[in-house]
């Protein structure tokens, strides 16, 4: 992968004694755990279409779910998606400021997402529509919660990020925990593909 | 305590007063270079912000130009055809600074499978059916535009353990996914009977 030319080319000092190898190895094994988080989202989503209509009598996707709303979190998704792209092509060129801010602008969308995620499940929970009211509010909470989950330890996860660029500088190993988060970031855009084609679009067709 | 007498105690005094005029001394140094340092981030930090938000505005428009350029290049080519568009896309994408050329693609493409099924969602113009099909396409597409693009995965460059695990994750979810559909659907119509 392109990470390990770079780990190759950056030559700074690393805080842990280890070769290009271990990068690669721990960049396999980070796809590998990126594999089987998707197997649990596609179980999910198994779970979430069989159960989508039994609604047990109570408000179903067509009047609880808005279009605008997931459009916008969408859009939020997808431009962090491209702001983190910038940002590691921001890091390959070593300007670690223009990264820093990508990475700020990064958060501040993924912050906006998971904000109109609370903000949704707040006003179906206060309507009566939480996930103890039908086998298919549960489905639904279940996937979209563990989306959201995701995406929060994400936002965490860039906050580490961030702190440890500015301590400890563009190191190797920072800079390939950098790259491993932006394999968890674009996968986290990937599965909500998933989410507003199988869940919101049809919920409110 | 009170003062103590000055004849007997000169030495010890005279020393505290050292230490005493000495620490003195330290704090304000300590104080005058904390201060000094506090200005300059002061004073530099609004154009060190200024610095950074023009450069990400630059470059933010610099990729809104690409962009723009992109989507008129695809939408020309459409009109022309399907190989029509690929080649225009292709002749244009050749111009792009290589680095940024993948994630523009993808973000172009992204945008436009984003924008078709919300579309026909929002004002519905075709059966249900038909629609969910679109939607389903649409989304497998922008699945694989988001790995190529985005997560770079390709046949070449990406390590063959990785495709294999790809793959093998594919069969996964097609046989659970599958099966737990042959079952509770199966299951479903039964019962309905």
């Amino acid at each position: 992968m392109t990470a390990d030319a770079f780990v190759a080319a950056a030559g700074g000092n690393g805080d842990e004694p280890a070769t290009p190898d271990v990068y690669e190895q721990r960049a396999f094994g980070f796809w590998l755990y990126l594999m089987s988080d998707a197997i649990i989202f596609s179980l999910l989503f198994a779970t979430y279409a069989v159960m989508a209509r039994n609604n047990a009598g109570g408000p179903t996707g067509n009047t609880l779910f808005s279009l605008p709303n997931a459009f916008a979190e969408t859009m939020l998704l997808l431009f962090s998606s491209i702001t983190f792209g910038l940002a590691t092509l921001a890091m390959k060129s070593g300007e670690k400021e223009r990264m820093l801010s990508w990475l700020l602008v990064t958060f501040l969308l993924g912050l906006g997402f998971v904000g109109l995620e609370i903000r949704e499940f707040h006003g179906m929970v206060r309507a009566g529509a939480g996930p103890d009211r039908s086998g298919f509010l549960s489905a639904f909470f279940t996937l979209v919660g563990t989306h959201g989950l995701h995406v929060t330890f994400g936002l965490i996860w860039i906050l580490i990020m961030t702190s440890q660029v500015i301590i400890k500088g563009l190191t190797i190993p920072v800079a390939s925990r950098f790259l491993r988060l932006g394999l968890f970031w674009h996968f986290l855009d990937i599965i909500w593909i998933g989410i507003f084609s199988i869940v919101y679009l049809p919920g409110i067709l | 305590m009170g003062p103590s007498p000055e004849d007997t105690d000169r030495g010890p005094r005279s020393q505290l007063t050292d230490i005493g005029r000495s620490l003195r001394s330290h704090v304000t140094d300590i104080g005058r270079s904390l201060g000094s340092h506090l200005g300059r981030i002061g004073r530099e930090l609004p154009g060190q912000l200024e610095r950074i938000g023009r450069g990400l505005s630059a470059q933010l428009a610099h990729f809104g130009r690409g962009l723009a350029a992109l989507l008129t290049h695809i939408g020309r080519g459409l009109r022309s055809g399907a190989v029509g568009a690929n080649r225009s896309v292709r002749t244009y994408a050749a111009g792009i600074d290589p680095d940024l050329r993948p994630y523009l693609i993808g973000f172009a493409l992204a945008l436009i499978l984003t924008a078709i099924p919300f579309a026909l969602v929002a004002t519905n113009p075709l059966p249900k059916l038909t629609t969910l099909i679109i939607i389903g396409v649409a989304a497998a597409i922008q699945v694989l535009v988001h790995l190529r693009y985005f997560l770079h995965v390709d046949l070449t460059s990406t390590p063959r353990e990785n495709l294999v695990a790809i793959v093998f994750t594919a069969i996964l979810i097609f046989l659970m996914v599958g099966g737990s559909f042959w079952i509770m659907f199966d299951l479903h119509n039964r019962m309905a009977m």
